[in-house]
C-alpha cells in the first residue's frame, strides 16, 4: 500500500473512531438526567427531613464555624453618629475593588468621592472596576487592593473555610437581602403594564429555567425545600441577559432584581415577574465590604474611616436618589446609563438596602450568615468537614 | 537530546519548579496550592474528574473531527474553484475571529443546552489552521510531477491522491500540532462559558467555591490532555513520514 493511500485510510479510520466515540458516549440529555438524579438525592426526601437536616447543620455551623469568625459590625458608624470632617495631616491612598464594572451599582462610593466624604476622613480612594473574570476577593487576599466590595456575600465564608483559604473579614454590607431572582414575563399581564403576580415554587413546574454555570444548587434548594419534583423543571444554561426569555427559548432566567428587569423594561416589557429567593428561604448579603484580617487588626482606624464615608454615601443615596443618579451617570463610565435608569435601579434596590431587620443600614447579623452557610453546606456549595 | 528524555525531565521538573515557585514568591495556597494538596484531589476525586474529563474529550474530538471535515472540504474546493477561494477566505477570517462571548447567547438560544454550542466553539478555534495549511500544502505540489502526471493522462483523482495530497500531508500534520491541542482548550473555554459538565465547568465551580486545589487539579488534567494530544500527533507524524528517516539512514 503506498503512502498516499495509507494516509487517506488513516484519516478515514480516525474519522470513524471519532464517530464511534460520539456514538458510544452517553446521550447528553440522558446523561444530564442521570446526573441530576445523582446530585439531587435530597429532592426526594420529605420536607420535614430536609428541615431536620438543616437544623442539624445549622447547629454544627454555629459551633464549628460561627459567623463571628469572619464578620463584624464593630467598625461601622453608629446609627446616630454625627459627621465631622477630620483635620488631615496626611492622606491614606487606598484601592477599593468594586463588585462589578463601574455602573450605577456603585452609587454609594461615587457619592462618597464626589461629595468629599472620603476626603473628609483623610482618604484618597481609587475605585478598581470589577466585572467578568475579576474577583476582587482574590485580589484583596493577594494584596492588589486594600478593600473589596464583593457582590455575593456567600463568597466570604467560602474563601475563609476553603482548604486553600484566605483570612478576610466582612465589615459591612450594602444589600441586606439577596437580589437573586428567577425572572420571566407574566403572560396574563399586557406587555405595557407592570405585573403584580407573586410567583411561588409551583409556578416553575413544567417550565424551562436558564441558570448560570454553577447555580443549579438553587434549584436543588427549591426542589427539596418546597417539594418541586426535580424532573418537572427543565434547567438550561443561560448567560446574563434576558434575551432567551424575550425570544421564548426559556421561561425564566437567573437574574439580579436590580439589573435585568430594567433591561426588559427598556425593551418595552413592563410585565416582568420575579421569584425572589430571599422571600423563600435562601437569603444572603450582597455587595459586602471585606478587608484582610491583618488590615482589620493592624489598621482598624483606616477601615473605620472608610466605612464611615461609605455609609454616609449610602445614606445620601437613600435620601437624595435624584442627585445620586446624576452622580452615578457621570462616574459609571463602563455603562451608558441614563439618569432614569439609575433611578429605577435605586427604586428596585431600596428594600434590599434597608432590609427587614431592625439593624441600621450596612449592619449584618450572625444569624443570617450562619443560616446562609448552613444552606450552602446542605446544598453542596461549601464543605465543612465537621458538618457534612 | 532524546525526545523521551526531554518529556521525562519536564514531568520530573514540574513539581520541583512548583515547590520552588511557592518558596520564592511566598504565594498563599489560595493562589498556588502545594503540589501534594493538588495530588490529593487528583487521587481522591478521580472518579468525578475522569467523568468530566471524558465529557471534554468527547466535545474536543467531535469538534475537531468536524473542523477537519470542513477545512479539508474547503481546501480542496479552493484548489479546483479559485473564485470560491477568493469569495470564501474573507468569511473564514471573520468567522475565525468572532469573539465567542458575543455569540454565546445566540448559540444557547438557537441550539439550547446541548453539546452543539461547545462543539461549534471548538470548530471555530481549530478549523482555520487546518484550512490554511492544507490549502497551502495542496498548492505546493511539485509542478514537474504535476506536468508528468498530466502528460501521462492521469485522472484528477490520481493527480490528487498521488501528488497533491502527499505534498499537503506534511502541512496537514503540522496544522494538527497546533489545532489538535487547541481543541482541548477550545472545549474547556466553551464549557466555561456554557456547560454543566466538563473540565471548564469544574473550573467555574472551583473558582466560585475558592477551591484552588481543585482548580489546579483541573489545570493539570487539561495540560496532560494537551500534551497527550500533541504526542499523539507526533507519533502519527513519525509513522506517516518514517520513509524520510529511512531515506536519511
Amino acid at each position: 500500500m503506498n503512502r498516499s493511500k495509507l494516509s487517506i485510510l488513516l484519516f478515514v479510520v480516525l474519522a470513524l473512531m471519532l464517530s464511534a466515540c460520539v456514538a458510544q458516549a452517553p446521550a447528553p440529555a440522558a446523561e444530564e438526567e442521570s446526573m441530576a438524579a445523582d446530585e439531587e438525592p435530597m429532592a426526594e426526601e420529605a420536607e420535614s427531613d430536609s428541615e431536620a437536616e438543616f437544623e442539624r447543620i445549622l447547629a454544627c455551623v454555629e459551633e464549628n464555624f460561627p459567623a463571628e469568625s469572619y464578620f463584624t459590625n464593630d467598625l461601622l458608624p453608629a446609627a446616630d453618629a454625627t459627621w465631622e470632617a477630620m483635620d488631615c495631616t496626611s492622606v491614606d491612598s487606598i484601592k477599593v475593588g468594586m463588585p462589578w464594572v463601574l455602573n450605577d451599582e456603585e452609587a454609594p462610593w461615587y457619592n462618597a468621592i464626589e461629595l468629599g466624604y472620603f476626603a473628609d476622613v483623610c482618604l484618597e480612594v481609587e475605585l478598581v472596576a470589577g466585572g467578568p473574570g475579576v474577583d476582587h476577593l482574590q485580589t484583596l487576599a493577594g494584596g492588589a487592593v486594600d478593600i473589596a466590595v464583593v457582590a455575593g456575600g456567600s463568597r466570604v465564608p467560602s474563601i475563609v473555610s476553603s482548604p486553600t483559604p484566605a483570612d478576610v473579614v466582612a465589615v459591612g454590607t450594602f444589600l441586606k437581602h439577596s437580589p437573586y431572582v428567577w425572572l420571566g414575563l407574566d403572560p396574563d399581564t399586557p406587555q405595557d403594564q407592570r405585573s403584580d403576580k407573586v410567583l411561588t415554587p409551583q409556578d416553575f413546574i413544567g417550565k424551562k429555567v436558564g441558570l448560570q454555570g454553577s447555580d443549579d444548587y438553587l434549584f436543588n434548594f427549591m426542589s427539596n425545600k418546597h417539594g418541586i419534583p426535580a424532573d418537572e423543571v427543565e434547567l438550561m444554561e443561560a448567560g446574563f441577559t434576558p434575551d432567551p426569555v424575550l425570544v421564548g427559548a426559556m421561561d425564566y432566567i437567573g437574574a439580579w432584581i436590580v439589573n435585568q428587569p430594567r433591561l426588559l423594561e427598556e425593551k418595552g416589557f413592563m410585565n416582568w415577574v420575579a421569584f425572589r429567593f430571599s422571600d423563600w428561604g435562601w437569603d444572603g448579603y450582597g455587595d459586602v465590604t471585606v478587608v484582610r484580617r491583618e488590615t482589620f487588626e493592624e489598621n482598624p482606624d483606616l477601615v473605620r474611616r472608610f466605612l464611615a464615608a461609605q455609609t454616609r454615601g449610602l445614606n445620601y443615596l437613600l435620601e437624595n436618589p435624584d442627585e445620586s443618579a446624576e452622580i452615578a451617570v457621570v462616574y459609571g463610565v463602563d455603562a451608558q446609563l441614563t439618569k432614569e435608569q439609575a433611578l429605577r435601579r435605586f427604586e428596585l434596590q431600596e428594600a434590599l438596602v434597608l432590609g427587614s431587620d431592625d439593624l441600621p443600614v450596612s449592619h449584618m447579623s450572625a444569624d443570617r450568615w450562619n443560616t446562609q452557610v448552613a444552606s450552602m453546606i446542605q446544598y453542596d456549595q461549601l464543605e465543612l468537614d465537621a458538618c457534612q | 537530546m532524546n525526545e523521551r528524555l526531554a518529556y521525562l525531565i519536564m514531568f520530573v521538573s514540574v513539581p520541583i519548579l512548583w515547590v520552588l515557585a511557592i518558596q520564592i514568591t511566598g504565594f498563599e495556597p489560595f493562589l498556588l496550592p502545594p503540589p501534594d494538596m493538588v495530588a490529593d484531589i487528583l487521587w481522591n476525586e478521580r472518579d468525578i474528574l475522569l467523568s468530566h474529563t471524558w465529557t471534554t474529550i468527547v466535545e474536543a474530538l467531535t469538534g475537531y473531527a468536524v473542523a477537519n471535515l470542513i477545512a479539508i472540504t474547503l481546501a480542496v474546493s479552493f484548489l479546483y474553484l479559485p473564485w470560491f477561494e477568493a469569495l470564501a477566505i474573507p468569511w473564514t477570517v471573520i468567522i475565525k475571529n468572532v469573539p465567542f462571548v458575543t455569540i454565546a447567547s445566540i448559540l444557547i438560544i438557537i441550539l439550547g443546552d446541548t453539546p452543539l454550542p461547545k462543539i461549534i466553539i471548538v470548530v471555530l478555534i481549530t478549523f482555520f489552521p487546518i484550512l490554511a495549511n492544507v490549502t497551502k500544502g495542496l498548492k505546493s505540489a511539485d509542478s514537474v510531477l504535476l506536468d508528468r502526471m498530466q502528460t501521462l493522462d492521469s485522472s484528477q483523482w490520481e493527480i490528487f491522491t498521488k501528488v497533491r495530497w502527499p505534498s499537503a500531508l506534511p502541512y496537514y500534520i503540522a496544522a494538527h500540532e497546533i489545532a489538535f491541542t487547541g481543541s482541548i482548550i477550545g472545549a474547556i473555554v466553551a464549557e466555561w462559558l456554557f456547560a454543566r459538565r466538563g473540565l471548564g465547568y469544574l473550573i467555574v465551580q472551583a473558582m466560585t467555591q475558592y477551591r484552588a486545589d481543585r482548580l489546579w487539579a483541573v489545570t493539570i488534567l487539561a495540560s496532560a490532555l494537551a500534551v497527550g494530544a500533541y504526542l499523539l500527533i507526533k507519533i502519527i507524524e513519525k509513522y506517516l513520514f518514517r520513509w524520510q528517516v529511512e531515506d536519511l539512514t
